[in-house]
């Protein structure tokens, strides 16, 4: 990389069409994410309703966030939501690939619409039909508890419940997009590779371990990173359910963001809060890309 | 043989277990969009049949333009997968393994712009969108929908894991850069392309601030802005929103059940080996 | 792969002529953003349409979108980017934060004198800041106790006129299938208009010498009340709709609720079956207090940023504002049922409004109201987050919630320099 002068024609070659296929994307990137970044950064440096001009107040609005109660119980909130949801989708979508990926061909194609149909579901209309299945009084889940003799539950009404009960519904949404992801990272590993195991004497477990997961790690690693992503910007389905309630038990950061943003117009503070949430999910990504590459090793 | 006979059953009773715990909710939605209006928050699971109507489904679509809604979510949803997936490999592909400087830094860039919270751009993205016209439009829906990290990822991650030798072939035969990307690798790439299809469309099809952003005139309703329109008021026509969630579920259902056999054919059923 | 991407992506461009609008003609056009449906957007849709008959300088464009993001991301992105609608609705959580923007065009050229005499004074103080008048009311809604007849005649019990009677009925009426008692558990600014009233009846004011003042006895027995009864599922913890829906009463959720005059509509519309069913009394008192009700509503506006202002402020005024009462009327009385902000439509309906249930409201709660306040958004959160607190979280004392409340609004107060 360092011989700078000679650079032979192919090597120029690659480089332009790397470049050339990089471009619509970047291009796009840039224009509609990267300049809204810069100038929701600019407008996080000012004071501003969205109403009337904008205030500039340097970084006033960062000092802001250490006096915010709300914001600091959202960040636990937050916190709590990833570390229930990222191990559930993560272990159960790779249980259940694992699963289906030993089915016989003809039942795994049903099996496989049948987890997959959640994911067609709107995350609002999810929502919606878990609150019935919720429900305190009628709710289909406590009917089943009363028949097993345990006491009613309260669920998306209960301060302690309702968090859990919100990552049970996130789970299921995307869960089976995540058990194809995997199946079909299992479904590329080599026949071969199994059948001189097995002709080893390894169990199905030896297996999994030593055969599968090494050669699905670029699967793992995408899962797990597009997870934690996903579960520090969990919205819809909260707002639907329980609109950050009960006694604010579940306003997450990005709920929270919504609500300074567009509920109180306070679109500079706002601003400042996304940022924050945004360095903090870049170090916890760069701690699993360094934590995952380490392992290979 | 026996014994794998009877693992499979174990297998396939576990997978029933799972299926059925799975697919509930999606009954419930079902069955509570059959209902009469003042049944559906009585919760019963299992009404009477004779307690059930098609009448939700019929006064959806009677309800004007609801076709048209539906169609322009098929609009917006197939363009920006069509052209994001194409793009998306392209960029994906060439990050995973092609050689040129800023590799590494233009991969944390393209990365680190999925870790914003999309509310916060939206003021200023619309600002963007007006600047170019675009506001009530429904390219102004499309366009900014088609960059997205999360397919690029996917596909880096996928041509990271394919050997390198079938590339080395194409090469040795003389062919560019970009030929072995279109000739050998993007075939191979077709089982992550329909799942992430899946995925792009869905998440257009489902989509519901931006489009509602942009839009101002009726004409240019998405499905679910037509939905949400159904909630408005104190007093919520919820038969009519249940009804329409199913109709807007059922494309995506269908298409996943018509392209799911290319997702799982790996690499090794296309004949090559690594 | 590539054929068949193309092709269907031809089919689906066949599918969609893209539409992009244009204005039509020499016609200024002023668009209205709404959020309503059925009937309510019948009202608007006529209304507008016997405008752009009545004139030939402006058209008025009907912008519809649900209520949750009109008082959300919709409107707020729209304002931002200067997009802002010619024509909006306000409401008291908002009110002053577009007030102390200059979002909302001054009326008082634009208005008759005579006019405004029609109007109730408390109603047109609540949308006038520093003498200008920034908005008109248009309805009145106020709060009642609707209940099941039948459900407390087979209980043998009153429906309750104190808050310890409220409690009692609440308990008694409670079964494994329905809830004694229903009002807002969301988050929001409809559970704040609820509570005002609980809050007024017992003398007390949310503010005393310029300072949040809740930590009164009576503000903390009310609190304390409301707790109990959601601790020991006597109210409905969990309601299936929101409490703007009377639904919840016509279906059996629950024995009684507290809900506003709309319910009355909602209930000729939806359920007709049971309007001989549901009773309505005035809100239950403290010990003590006074018989209170709480009166909100929206109000129309024009945006002062407009390059249309002015057509927009005459459009409103022409609406609401003008001598023909009859859009106001229409609203109160065919539209929904609501109370008229101008005496003029009431007088004009009298019997219309002493039809039925809604004669209890007029001989029996009306009078007894106070209009919603418009309080700073700032404040209004805060109060918001301690009525979720003293509702739900018993970790902590109503006591200590009420404390962090108030050290919170009296920290934003002593920055705050608007109207109030």
């Amino acid at each position: 990389m360092k011989k700078k002068k000679q650079i032979s024609p192919k090597k120029r070659r690659e480089v332009l069409t790397a470049y050339g296929m990089l471009l619509p994307d970047v291009l796009g990137l840039l224009v509609f994410v990267f300049i809204p970044i810069v100038y929701a950064f600019y407008i996080s440096l000012h004071s501003w309703t969205g109403l009337s001009d904008m205030d500039f107040i340097g970084f006033g609005n960062y000092f802001k966030m250490f006096k915010d109660r709300m914001f600091r119980k959202s960040l636990i909130v937050t916190a709590k939501y990833a570390f229930m949801y990222v191990p559930c989708v993560f272990l159960m979508a790779l249980m259940m690939a694992n699963l289906l990926s030993a089915l016989h061909k003809k039942v795994q194609t049903f099996f496989r619409t049948m987890f997959f149909l959640p994911y067609a579901i709107s995350t609002v209309i999810a929502g919606i039909v878990w609150s019935f299945i919720y429900n305190p009084m009628q709710g289909f889940l406590n009917q089943i508890l009363v028949f097993a003799g345990i006491e009613k539950q309260r669920f998306l009404a209960s301060p302690t419940q309702a968090l859990p009960s919100i990552v049970a519904v996130s789970v299921w949404l995307v869960l089976g997009y995540n058990t194809i992801l995997f199946l079909s990272a299992i479904k590329d590993v080599p026949r071969d590779y199994y059948e001189s195991a097995e002709l080893d004497g390894a169990g199905p477990v030896k297996k999994f371990f030593s055969i599968t997961l090494p050669l699905i790690k670029e699967t793992t690693i995408f899962v797990l990173i597009t997870c934690t992503i996903s579960s520090f910007q969990a919205f819809d389905q909260i707002r639907v359910m329980t609109e950050g309630g009960p006694a604010s038990a579940t306003t997450t950061s990005v709920l929270y963001i919504y609500k300074e943003a567009f509920s109180t117009y306070e679109m500079g503070y706002a601003s400042s809060l996304a940022f924050v949430l945004f360095l903090l999910i870049m170090v916890l990504t760069v701690l699993q890309m360094v934590l995952t590459r380490k392992k290979e090793r | 043989m026996r014994k794998k006979r009877i693992r499979q059953a174990i297998l396939i009773a576990l997978a029933l277990v799972l299926a059925v715990i799975i697919a509930f909710p999606i009954y419930l939605l079902v069955i509570s969009a059959l209902k009469q209006p003042e049944d559906i928050f009585g919760m019963n699971i299992f009404p009477p049949l004779s307690s059930l109507t098609l009448d939700n489904f019929k006064t959806v679509f009677s309800k004007e333009s609801f076709g048209t809604y539906i169609g322009n979510s098929f609009f917006v949803a197939t363009i920006v997968t069509v052209v994001a997936l194409f793009f998306h490999a392209m960029a994906g592909y060439a990050i995973a393994r092609l050689e040129f400087r800023g590799r590494k830094l233009i991969f944390s860039w393209i990365l680190s712009t999925m870790m914003v919270p999309f509310s916060v751009l939206m003021i200023p993205l619309f600002i963007m969108i007006k600047k170019m016209g675009l506001v009530n439009n429904l390219w102004g829906v499309i366009i900014p929908m088609i960059p997205h990290a999360y397919g690029i990822f996917l596909f880096h991650q996928f041509f990271l894991g394919i050997p390198k030798e079938l590339e080395e072939s194409g090469y040795i035969d003389g062919a560019s850069y970009f030929g072995v990307f279109r000739r050998i690798v993007l075939p191979l790439a077709k089982p992550i392309s329909v799942t992430l299809a899946v995925s792009f469309f869905l998440t257009n099809w489902n989509n519901y601030l931006w489009p509602l952003i942009v839009a101002q005139d009726k004409k240019i309703w998405l499905v679910q802005i037509a939905i949400a329109n159904f909630k408005t008021g104190n007093a919520v026509d919820w038969n009519l929103v249940l009804a329409a969630s199913c109709i807007s579920a059922l494309p995506i259902i269908i298409l996943f059940f018509v392209f799911q056999r290319y997702i799982t054919d790996g690499i090794k059923t296309s004949g090559i080996k690594g | 792969m590539k054929r068949k991407a193309i092709s269907l992506l031809l089919c689906a461009a066949m599918l969609v002529p893209c539409v992009s609008v244009q204005a039509e003609g020499e016609k200024k056009q002023l668009k209205f953003a709404v959020f309503s449906e059925n009937l309510e957007l019948e009202f608007f849709e006529d209304c507008i349409a016997e405008y752009n008959e009545l004139q030939d300088e402006v058209e008025i464009v009907l912008e519809q979108m649900p209520q949750d993001d009109y008082r959300g991301a919709k409107l707020a992105t729209a304002f931002a980017s200067g997009e802002g609608p010619d024509i909006f609705y306000s409401y008291p959580g908002m009110f002053l934060k577009y007030a102390s923007a200059g979002t909302m065009q001054s009326l008082n050229d634009y208005i008759d004198p005579a006019v405004l005499d029609d109007f109730l004074e408390p109603a047109i103080d609540a949308c006038t800041v520093n003498g200008e008048i920034l908005a008109l009311p248009y309805e009145l809604e106020q709060v009642g106790l609707y209940y099941n007849k039948e459900v407390l005649a087979e209980a043998g019990i009153e429906p309750p006129t104190t808050w310890a009677e409220l409690y009692d009925a609440a308990a008694a009426l409670t079964t494994d299938t329905r809830y004694g008692y229903t009002m807002e558990t969301v988050k929001g600014g409809h559970q704040l208009f609820e509570w005002y009233p609980f809050l007024w009846m017992t003398g007390n004011e949310v503010f005393k010498d310029g300072k949040l003042a809740l930590n009164e006895p009576g503000v903390i027995e009310n609190f304390e009340l409301k707790r109990k009864m959601f601790e020991e599922g006597y109210a409905n913890i969990n309601p299936s709709r929101s409490n703007t829906d009377i639904g919840m009463l016509c279906e059996g959720e629950t024995a009684m609720q507290l809900m506003g005059t709309w319910g009355i509509s909602q209930i000729k519309n939806r359920y007709p079956e049971m309007e001989e069913k549901i009773g309505v009394v005035p809100i239950p008192v403290s010990e003590g207090g006074t018989p209170t009700t709480v009166a909100g509503g929206w109000k129309l506006c024009a945006n002062a940023n407009s390059d249309y202002a002015e057509e927009a402020a005459k459009f409103v005024v022409w609406m609401f504002g003008s001598e023909d009462n009859s859009k106001t009327a229409r609203w109160c009385t065919e539209v929904k049922f609501a109370y008229s902000p101008r005496k003029s439509v009431t007088a004009d309906h009298e019997e219309f409004y002493h039809e039925g249930l809604k004669g209890v409201f007029t001989d029996n709660i009306l009078g007894t109201e106070i209009p919603e306040l418009r309080l700073p958004a700032e404040i209004s959160d805060t109060l918001q987050d301690l009525l979720q607190t003293v509702y739900f979280d018993t970790s902590i004392s109503v006591e200590d919630a009420i404390a962090i409340a108030e050290e919170e609004v009296n920290d934003f107060l002593s920055t705050y320099d608007g109207a109030l």
